[in-house]
């Protein structure tokens, strides 16, 4: 099994965490939940959802597809770091 | 932002036995139901609603037949057991749509969306289900255009469209990845939403929020937040009417620079309209427990252009970021990350041109692509690539605490939204504009402006700048006026509301406002009016008369008023056939024994040019003969020749008192559709005059002067030599030449249009003396003032007609408080109908016989 596969999803949510501290206030970075509602909160928006799942993509060499881009998949700190684990999964 | 722990899936009834809860041991009722917070909600709606009554709020749209609906519605929504809810409320709104289209209409759209949504699911590969949708909605388009006809589809397809035209592309989109199944219920929700059926502009809204958000909060602070909005949504509304009858100028009558500064502000603030429709929208929405995210976001205050394109229509720019810029710059990215996102963000602007055509096909049936759209699109699109450009070099986001407070840090982003403000409203006022020359030329005359007058405005720039700067102040004081409502507990955001909408209840009551004086009493009663300004009336006379309609404008309000489909049969008597190329100022002139159809009515001209019957030139003696000048209204297109209003006057005339005074009476009518005070002078002195007439009738309208502008402007700008010494010396004073756009010549000629109104009826006095004929102005109330003249111009004019010596007489109360579209000719064309024909011929025989004294008509003597 590869070094990927064993990345719990602790780990994941502290490397999307950091990438989303580039686009995040460190104010409200503070106060950041796994729930915290990122796109129906208003945190989030187009020019960072696109930002964020290139650098998680270049980070673990992974590939969103576009329609994971959404509040389905990306609405949560939580929502993220289950698709990106499920895609490190799938590369192994 | 609060993220409520429910478990979605038991509001959606999986997740409790048998799908139904109890509540305080009833069946079907929610067992949550709070009822002290309910009471507080429904009373707040109730004076919401009170309030949309009380001003009228978009009366011209299918609201107030579904206000009822989405009160009751609410409350028993309300109490309903979770997983009843969203089924109540599919079926809540299908009851909506047949209220507002009655069953077979009704039944049609509900047929057709689902036939819609079912080829979405048909068991055959995607692609398929795709084709055939696509299929279906070609299907769809051929009626919209007009290529088939039927008895429905023009009524109902702008609503389908809304329905369903973006709608569809999100949910095909999305149903191929859907991570949990939706119920039935939540796609027949998705589509058929309630306050759909009132708005045919509607939120594009996303179908993976609209089931992430649903009841994803406290229920009651969901109501809570819906109540509020619409209130909001109320308040945008009142004030676009404040903003659209009082700050927008007309174009032609711009003179100064700070008509110049209106003009351009007052463009860009009429978009209140669709915020605070939005917000009705939204709040609506939320009554029943879709607590979607907002659709405007404090537009008016983006510093950037980035931050205008993101807050000025969110879902739209969230829906072009879903089906374009992610695919797109995901794919192209490897490219480099700068030039993939100025693709991305270019293509979405060349795409929401497009689509706002395509919005405006459904809505109006047209696809206008013009070049002011294009422009206007392009150089957005063009400053947001750059923005993004500037924006993603240092993505790192800031706290506004961070930076802390000072005059600099204020005083920079105050500019910066002062300067975005001014931006957008200078771009909006372009978008605005028929063309680029008309938008030129308004800007030009703010070029001629003194230097007091620059000196005054960029004191009114800074003083909008020390509020920006005192409100970032109060902002970082924890003083600001701006609350966020999910931050704060539900009464207290009740408290707020009930303050907001019982003080515009009071406001909007006359019992309150009286105290206020009469003119602060007569202004909000001005408010409580639906109708078009000015401006838009221009526009739309001007589009009558010259088939220059600008109805298909995003940001005209023609279209939203103007629901018929105009056919292409139905001209104005100067476009028809029914004329020639007239002599002196006579532009235009009736074809002599014309015989035709105008609007769907026989329109006979007689051997004289007269739209009337045949007369010989010489009067028979014992005949009263009365010649009957006027214009559209009383030449009457659309109506029978034997019932407009001056035919009708002649067999009141001759019924009541033929063989008294006089043996018989005979109404001359003269009147020509478009004609001013100008042509109808003219044809007073060298056609009327020649069948020597015992007196005129002169009908005389409020609008006198936008028809005069217009044939003053052909007049000139043929550089016609007209016999009027007093015409040519103005045309050469005003410089109106062939080569400038009409609306740049009727601004040159419009500080002269008193002058020459006062002139011509001068001269008609001088006639009516010379010949001994009395002149009877007539004030005839147009379909705009069933509820009184318009209180500008009558007051000018009738001073005018007094001086030069006619018997004025006025026709208040000629309508009898009728509605004013009961006595259209046809929903796109305000001129009177057969009934409006009757109510004036009645309104104007009663006062003849009443005033006989005063307009010697010989009627009374002989009546006794």
């Amino acid at each position: 099994m590869s070094e990927a596969v064993t990345q719990n999803i602790d780990e994941i949510k502290a490397v999307t965490k950091k990438y989303l501290g580039d686009f995040i206030p460190p104010k409200k970075m503070e106060v950041l939940e796994d729930a915290t509602a990122l796109i129906t909160g208003g945190i989030l928006d187009s020019i960072t959802i696109v930002e964020l799942a290139a650098s998680l993509e270049d980070h673990y060499d992974i590939k969103f597809e576009t329609f994971e881009m959404s509040v389905d998949y990306f609405d949560t700190l939580a929502d993220i770091a289950n698709v990106v684990q499920e895609k490190i999964a799938g590369n192994a | 932002m609060l993220k409520y722990t429910k478990v979605v899936s038991e509001q959606l009834g999986e997740g409790s036995a048998g799908g139904m809860t109890k509540g305080m041991g009833i069946p079907f009722l929610a067992s949550n139901i709070q009822f002290p917070k309910l009471l507080v909600l429904v009373l707040q709606l109730a004076v919401v609603i009170f309030s949309i009554r009380l001003f009228n709020v978009e009366d011209a749209s299918a609201l107030h037949i579904i206000l009822p609906i989405i009160f009751g519605g609410f409350i028993i929504h309300a109490v309903l057991a979770p997983s009843l809810r969203l089924p109540f409320f599919v079926f809540l709104s299908l009851a909506a749509i047949i209220a507002v289209f009655s069953w077979v209409n009704g039944l049609w759209l509900i047929g057709i969306g689902l036939g819609l949504i079912g080829l979405c699911h048909l068991p055959i590969p995607f692609r398929a289900r795709v084709a055939l949708v696509l299929l279906a909605v070609a299907g769809l388009v051929v009626l919209r255009g007009g290529w088939v006809t039927t008895s429905w589809s023009e009524l109902i397809l702008p609503i389908l469209g809304a329905m369903f035209m973006f709608r569809l592309v999100i949910y095909m989109h999305d149903l191929r990845h859907e991570r949990k199944p939706a119920t039935i219920w939540e796609r027949l929700a998705y589509f058929f939403l309630l306050p759909n059926v009132a708005f045919p502009l509607f939120p594009v809204i996303d179908y993976q929020l609209f089931r992430k958000t649903y009841y994803n909060d406290d229920d009651y602070k969901i109501y809570q937040k819906g109540v509020l909005w619409i209130f909001r949504g109320v308040t945008h509304l009142i004030l676009y009417r404040a903003v659209y009858y009082y700050l927008v100028p007309t174009p032609e009558e711009i003179q100064g620079l700070w008509q110049v500064v209106l003009f351009i502000i007052s463009s860009y603030l009429i978009y209140l309209r669709v915020s605070g429709l939005f917000h009705v929208i939204i709040g609506i929405l939320c009554l029943f427990g879709m607590n979607l995210p907002e659709t405007h976001h404090h537009y008016f205050l983006a510093g950037e252009f980035n931050e205008v394109w993101r807050k000025l229509n969110i879902y739209w720019k969230d829906f072009m970021a879903k089906v374009l810029y992610y695919p797109l710059v995901m794919k192209i990215r490897k490219m480099g990350m700068m030039r993939a996102r100025v693709l991305g963000t270019m293509l979405v602007f060349v795409a929401t041109w497009l689509l706002h055509s395509y919005q405006w096909f459904w809505l109006r049936g047209a696809f206008p692509l013009n070049a002011i759209d294009g422009l206007y699109w392009g150089i957005l699109g063009m400053f947001v690539v750059i923005n993004t450009i500037k924006t993603t070099k240092d993505l790192t986001p800031k706290d506004d605490e961070d930076t802390g407070w000072s005059w600099g840090l204020a005083s920079r982003q105050s500019m910066r939204i002062l300067g975005m403000f001014i931006f957008m409203s200078v771009l909006w006022s372009f978008w605005s504009s028929h063309s680029i020359a008309d938008w030129w030329s308004v800007m030009m005359v703010g070029g001629t402006a003194s230097l007091q007058e620059y000196g005054l405005l960029m004191l009114g720039i800074f003083g909008i700048f020390a509020m920006l700067v005192t409100h970032l102040f109060m902002d970082f004081k924890g003083w600001s006026l701006l609350w966020d409502e999910n931050e704060l507990p539900f009464y207290s955001v009740a408290l707020r509301t009930s303050i907001g909408v019982l003080a515009l209840v009071a406001v909007g009551m006359p019992r309150v406002n009286n105290n206020f004086g009469e003119k602060s009493a007569s202004f909000i009663a001005s408010l409580k009016e639906s109708r078009l300004n000015d401006r838009d009336q221009g526009v739309l006379e001007r589009g009558y008369y010259e088939g220059l309609i600008d109805g298909n404008s995003y940001t005209s309000q023609i279209w939203w008023t103007d629901k018929g489909e105009k056919p292409d049969n139905w001209k104005a008597t100067m476009n028809s056939d029914a004329v020639q190329p007239g002599e002196d100022v006579l532009v235009y002139e009736l074809i002599p024994s014309y015989s035709g159809i105008i609007k769907d009515a026989p329109f006979n001209v007689n051997e004289w040019g007269m739209r009337d019957k045949s007369y010989a030139k010489e009067k028979e003696p014992g005949t009263f003969r009365i010649a009957f000048m006027g214009a559209s209204f009383e030449q009457g297109a659309g109506v029978d020749d034997e019932e407009i209003f001056p035919a009708l006057i002649e067999q009141m005339l001759n019924a009541q008192h033929a063989g008294q005074t006089y043996d018989k009476y005979e109404v001359l009518s003269f009147a020509v559709g478009g004609y001013s005070p100008v042509q109808t002078l003219y044809l007073m002195e060298n056609r009327a005059a020649e069948f020597a007439p015992d007196a005129i009738i002169y009908a005389i309208h409020s609008t006198e002067k936008r028809r005069l502008l217009m044939q003053l402007q052909k007049l000139a700008q043929d550089k016609r030599d007209v016999s009027y010494v007093f015409l040519n010396d103005i045309f050469a004073e005003a410089g109106v030449t062939k080569d400038i756009t009409h609306q740049e010549a009727r601004r040159r000629l419009d500080p002269f249009g008193d002058k020459i109104i006062r002139t011509s009826f001068e001269k008609m006095g001088e006639f009516s003396e010379a010949n001994q004929i009395p002149i009877i102005g007539l004030f005839v109330p147009s379909t705009e003032e069933v509820d009184g003249y318009n209180e500008e111009w009558h007051p000018i004019l009738k001073g005018y007609a007094e001086e030069s010596g006619f018997n004025v007489v006025t026709l208040e109360g000629a309508y009898q408080g009728v509605d004013a579209e009961s006595v259209y000719l046809a929903p796109w064309d305000t001129h009177l109908n057969k009934r409006g024909h009757k109510l004036i011929a009645d309104a104007l025989y009663k006062t003849l016989v009443e005033e006989d004294a005063r307009l010697q008509l010989g009627l009374t003597a002989t009546t006794d």
